[in-house]
């Protein structure tokens, strides 16, 4: 939890005869004091391999160089956890999923788009225990127990229960059981231990678990590849004043260009940051609309 | 008796051995039981360990199950059943089952066995009658179970709501085979302390019981030779008495009590010893003495002879070599008669020759004819025995002498070799042996003739030769009969007195 440092009384006079001169100026000032005291928030939620506590500690070393502003990551169970932070402005920034950037769109602003092998694209796994070679779609495993990722999640939840939906299949009645593992990994991890005999990954997550966790993703085998959809873009929150956000946009577009951000991106398994465009999810509000998703 | 066999009868095994092998057995013998009872303990303490476990387990775990339970939380209900079962990368401690309401398996430690919403007939037997065990709602149910030759630990607890209501039951199995490996280092660890012991108390036990019976064996030893050397007077036991104080201190032990008595008695006996053989010697010079008139009348008699014809000689110078012949055959008697003296006063320790035995009747031949006495003399000996001759001449005249007092007219003397053994026998028809000391003839006293010592002294010089003197006594005969080995004893046994050795 984070604890605001006490504003000095220096400052705070400085606040309250800001206020008396100009009643404009008030939230603007108090936003950016508190900013700038407590550093950038980052959130960041299960689309990437988020529990590796060294890797972002050098992360956050190197954007709070880049960004000159003392950046440090903040991580939470769900989506919808940092989601909550991002609209209660307890973070300022946050790495979400395509699905929750089109639900909230209003309350936010789009950063960035990674780029995941040169693309800003990626897909949705089906994966099945290892022993399975038989099921190669969603249809094969009616009546098995069905691990979705997370309810927010685009590759983890949007895609498979969409998919089904196209085939004339009701998701909720397909599976004996379903159940979120919060978390593309732990979706591996219950198919892999058997607990699941089916789940709905993140591709570029199943592929960098090749390399980190060979062990874990030899249990399991990739029974369906869903079409490209927009990676899970950076965003940051609509109230973020533009510098701070250029800043740290540049910050990220610009890391492929030297050694250590390039060390980083390789550990991140990422191409670079590329810019965002918000159409590049125009797939993914077609699906929400299809389950009638609304903004939260 | 065979040394093989009776190798294989600790009766008979010296206590140097068995002192020592008692201890170290003993203390062998406890380390082990102590092992063994460690052991046991062990086991009884790893089974209450893994109930324990399994109960404080189960406890903690029912109180995040409840709450993944109530919001259908699948994944972190596996990761917490998951935690307790299997240790990363280890074979699984436990069985873990969380059964729902409607009693089909909400999430399990093993969900390819058990998968999700099975019914409880999957489920093992020990997991089985882990949900039959009847505990009080929130309570927890601990029991034991052995089913194919293996034993488990079974807990069965209904899970609660904040409501009371209940929500789902966690059943739990341990395998005792996991317990059973933490038992196998135990033992390892127990069994390689065991032998370090073992190899320290098996030298320690051998050197504590050497020191234990090394006292008894030297007693043993000593006592043991006391009783076997009376010819070679063994200084064992006086060496480490002559070191021992004059009486031991009153807090010495019972061994050290015997040790110094031991050696007052070592040293009574040399004294006895040192008497015994001052007597013979002086026995030996008295049956010189009691010759002595005869001795005396054999030399006279030559020389009155070789007077009387030194006398005639003067009167008649022509018989002059006639004289010359007597005075040579006279002083040859005399020459002969002390030379078998100074021979009996002397000690040596040459063999027994003919000759010796010659000597002797040289030298009871007055005391014969003095006394009319027929002397027999059967002597078909020839060359050397293997017997000392000084010691056997000492015998012999004493019982010749003896023979010639007592004999009426007739004193019979043989020898002869039998059988590795030298035989002589001195017969005697004079008055009979007394019948009251026929029983013990050897005893000091016996007899009124010389120091009385005669017969117990040829008694003692017998024995230390291994040999035996008999008497035999009835019908106007009396006959004393030696029978001497001829395999003598070491040099050093076969000594007599030295004439130093007289009392002063």
């Amino acid at each position: 939890m984070l604890t605001k440092p006490p504003p000095n009384r220096r400052a705070l006079l400085r606040a309250g005869l800001a206020a008396c001169a100009t009643s404009l100026g008030v939230p603007a000032l108090g936003q950016r004091a508190a900013s700038a005291a407590s550093g950038l928030r980052f959130g960041t939620t299960p689309v990437f391999l988020d529990d590796q506590v060294g890797f972002l500690a050098r992360w956050s070393t190197y954007l709070s160089a880049a960004v000159g502003r003392p950046v440090e990551f903040v991580s939470r169970r769900s989506y919808r956890d940092i989601m909550g932070l991002l609209r209660t402005q307890e973070i300022e920034a946050a790495w979400i999923c395509g699905f929750p950037w089109v639900m909230n769109q209003a309350q936010l602003r789009g950063l960035s788009i990674p780029l995941y092998q040169d693309r800003p694209l990626y897909q949705s796994y089906l994966i099945v225990p290892a022993d399975d070679t038989r099921s190669t779609t969603l249809a094969d495993l009616r009546g098995k127990v069905f691990a979705y990722s997370d309810p927010d999640s685009n590759s983890g939840y949007l895609v498979p229960r969409t998919t089904l939906m196209k085939a004339g299949i009701d998701p909720d009645r397909h599976f004996a059981r379903s159940f979120y593992t919060w978390g593309h990994r732990n979706v591996v991890s219950a198919v892999a231990a058997g607990l699941a005999q089916g789940g709905a990954v993140d591709g570029y997550v199943w592929d960098t678990l090749q390399a980190v966790a060979p062990a874990l993703i030899s249990r399991t085998r990739v029974a369906w590849r869903s079409e490209t959809y927009g990676f899970p873009p950076l965003a940051v929150r609509a109230t973020l004043d533009t510098d701070t956000e250029q800043r740290l946009r540049g910050a990220l577009l610009r890391m492929a260009e030297d050694t250590s951000g390039r060390l980083l991106l390789g550990e991140l398994n990422l191409s670079g940051f590329g810019r965002f465009h918000p159409e590049a999810f125009a797939s993914i509000a077609q699906l929400a609309t299809m389950i009638g998703a609304r903004a939260t | 008796m065979n040394p093989g066999r009776r190798a294989w009868r600790p009766g008979t095994w010296s206590y140097r051995v068995k002192v020592p092998l008692l201890i170290t057995s003993i203390s062998v013998v406890t380390a082990l039981a102590i092992s063994v009872a460690i052991a046991l303990l062990a086991r009884h303490w790893l089974r209450e360990d893994l109930h324990d476990h399994a109960t404080a387990v189960a406890q903690s775990l029912a109180r995040g199950l409840v709450v993944h339970i109530a919001r259908d939380d699948v994944w972190e209900a596996f990761e917490a059943v998951r935690a307790v079962a299997a240790v990363e990368g280890g074979a699984p401690r436990c069985d873990v089952v969380v059964l729902d309401r409607n009693k089909l398996v909400f999430v399990s430690s093993d969900p390819v066995r058990f998968g999700l919403r099975s019914p409880i007939a999957v489920l093992t037997e020990p997991l089985r009658r882990a949900s039959l065990l009847s505990a009080r709602p929130g309570n927890l149910a601990v029991g034991e179970l052995r089913e194919d030759g293996d034993a488990y630990a079974i807990v069965g607890m209904p899970l609660l709501s904040a409501d009371k209501e209940v929500i789902g039951t966690l059943l739990m199995s341990y395998s005792h085979a996991i317990f059973a490996e933490r038992y196998r280092d135990t033992i390892v660890t127990l069994t390689g302390i065991t032998a370090g012991l073992v190899l320290l108390l098996i030298p320690f036990g051998w050197w504590l019981g050497h020191r234990v019976a090394n006292p008894v064996a030297r007693v043993t030893d000593a006592l043991y030779r006391l009783g076997e050397e009376t010819a070679t007077r063994s200084t064992a036991y006086t060496a480490e008495a002559a070191a021992a104080p004059s009486a031991p201190p009153a807090t010495a032990s019972e061994l050290d009590r015997l040790e110094h008595s031991l050696a007052l008695l070592q040293e009574q006996l040399d004294e006895k010893e040192k008497l015994q053989r001052q007597f013979i010697a002086a026995d030996r010079l008295a049956a010189i003495g009691r010759m002595t008139s005869g001795v005396a009348h054999e030399i006279n008699n030559p020389l009155a002879g070789m007077l009387n014809a030194l006398s005639n000689l003067r009167r008649d110078p022509t018989l002059l070599p006639k004289t010359v012949a007597l005075l040579e055959r006279g002083l040859e008697q005399i020459r002969q008669t002390l030379s078998a003296l100074l021979i009996e006063t002397k000690t040596s320790h040459r063999p027994l020759t003919p000759s010796d035995i010659e000597d002797l009747r040289v030298l009871v031949q007055p005391q014969s004819q003095h006394k009319r006495v027929q002397l027999v003399w059967n002597y078909p000996i020839t060359g050397e025995l293997a017997v000392p001759a000084a010691p056997v001449r000492q015998v012999v005249l004493n019982l010749l002498l003896n023979a010639l007092h007592a004999a009426e007219s007739r004193v019979e003397f043989s020898a002869s070799t039998d059988h590795g053994c030298l035989t002589i026998r001195v017969l005697n028809d004079g008055l009979e042996f007394p019948r009251a000391l026929r029983d013990h003839p050897f005893e000091p006293g016996v007899g009124t003739e010389g120091t009385g010592l005669g017969l117990w002294a040829s008694h003692q010089l017998v024995g230390s030769l291994g040999g035996r003197i008999t008497l035999s006594a009835g019908s106007g005969r009396t006959e004393f009969g030696v029978e001497l080995p001829l395999h003598p004893l070491p040099a050093g046994a076969l000594s007599v007195p030295a004439d130093d050795e007289l009392p002063a």
